[in-house]
């Protein structure tokens, strides 16, 4: 996605591996993969990955 | 004198004291243990069922506001692998402020806890319902809870002479509770900060809390 008329890399927090192809098809430049991300796919608030519910480096 | 140990072991620690299971509070220092609601370090009620099953009657430390899960199926699960009672631990009473609105959003409170530990009280259990405060302990009792842990918050350090303030402050609270409701028992939670200057006959607790750490 990034060329040398567009400075800006573009990066998109994913919970699934659905939703992490669907973000490289659109050109995304990289993934981020956080704890909250998992979480929110289920349907629980970002604030739930505070919580001892998943280990978060997992 | 009750007395019950809060650890990280699954194992029990003292033959004299009730055990409480928490495994997220495992390698934990007696400090770190009050942050232990805001550290994702595992799933911690489903590490509650990663050991043999429990024997000699001891409590589980549950996190009450999984937002996975139905709680009856838990619960179910407690009774069939030995627990004989649930605790509000790792707990929402330490939140404050802006961290305590926006948690409460998710929701997590203490009297969200409160429910959930009345709830595991009908379905048979005994309850241990820690709070910090007045309004929490009162809310705990309107949720017809009738053992409570007074945690005295936390505590940067008592040196010097022993904290007349605390105390009285500490008994106050306990006299208050029980002018609302005669039938309870309120223990101590005899924090590490506290360096054993204040123990729950000094405040008049009917029993102490004491959290052993685990390696």
């Amino acid at each position: 996605m990034t060329d040398q008329n567009n400075p800006f890399i573009f990066g998109a927090a994913v919970g699934s591996g659905l939703t992490a192809l669907a973000v490289d098809r659109a050109g995304a430049d990289f993934l981020l993969v956080l704890n909250a991300g998992r979480l929110r796919m289920r349907g629980a608030s970002s604030l739930a990955s505070y919580l001892p519910l998943r280990p978060a480096n997992e | 004198m009750k007395h019950f140990e809060l650890s990280g072991s699954p194992n029990q620690i003292s033959e004299h004291a009730t055990h409480i299971y928490c495994p997220t509070l495992h390698g934990l220092n007696g400090r770190q243990a009050d942050l232990a609601m805001v550290m994702p370090r595992l799933d911690n009620n489903r590490a509650l069922f990663d050991t043999r099953t429990t024997e000699g009657g001891s409590y589980a430390g549950v996190l009450t506001c999984d937002p996975f899960g139905t709680a009856d199926n838990f619960l179910r699960r407690l009774a069939d692998h030995g627990y004989v009672g649930v605790s509000n631990w790792p707990s929402a009473i330490l939140f404050q402020g802006h961290t305590k609105r926006m948690m409460a959003s998710m929701p997590a409170t203490p009297e969200l806890e409160y429910a959930w530990l009345a709830g595991a009280q009908r379905h048979g259990f005994q309850s241990l319902a820690f709070f910090r405060s007045l309004e929490q302990g009162r809310a705990a009792l309107s949720a017809g809870l009738q053992q409570l842990v007074l945690h005295p918050g936390l505590i940067p350090q008592t040196t010097g002479g022993p904290p007349d303030l605390l105390i009285a402050s500490l008994r106050d609270l306990i006299e208050k509770l029980r002018h609302q409701v005669g039938d309870v028992d309120i223990l101590l939670y005899e924090h590490v900060g506290l360096n054993e200057a204040v123990q729950a006959t000094d405040v008049g607790a009917d029993g102490a809390v004491t959290f052993i750490a685990t390696p």
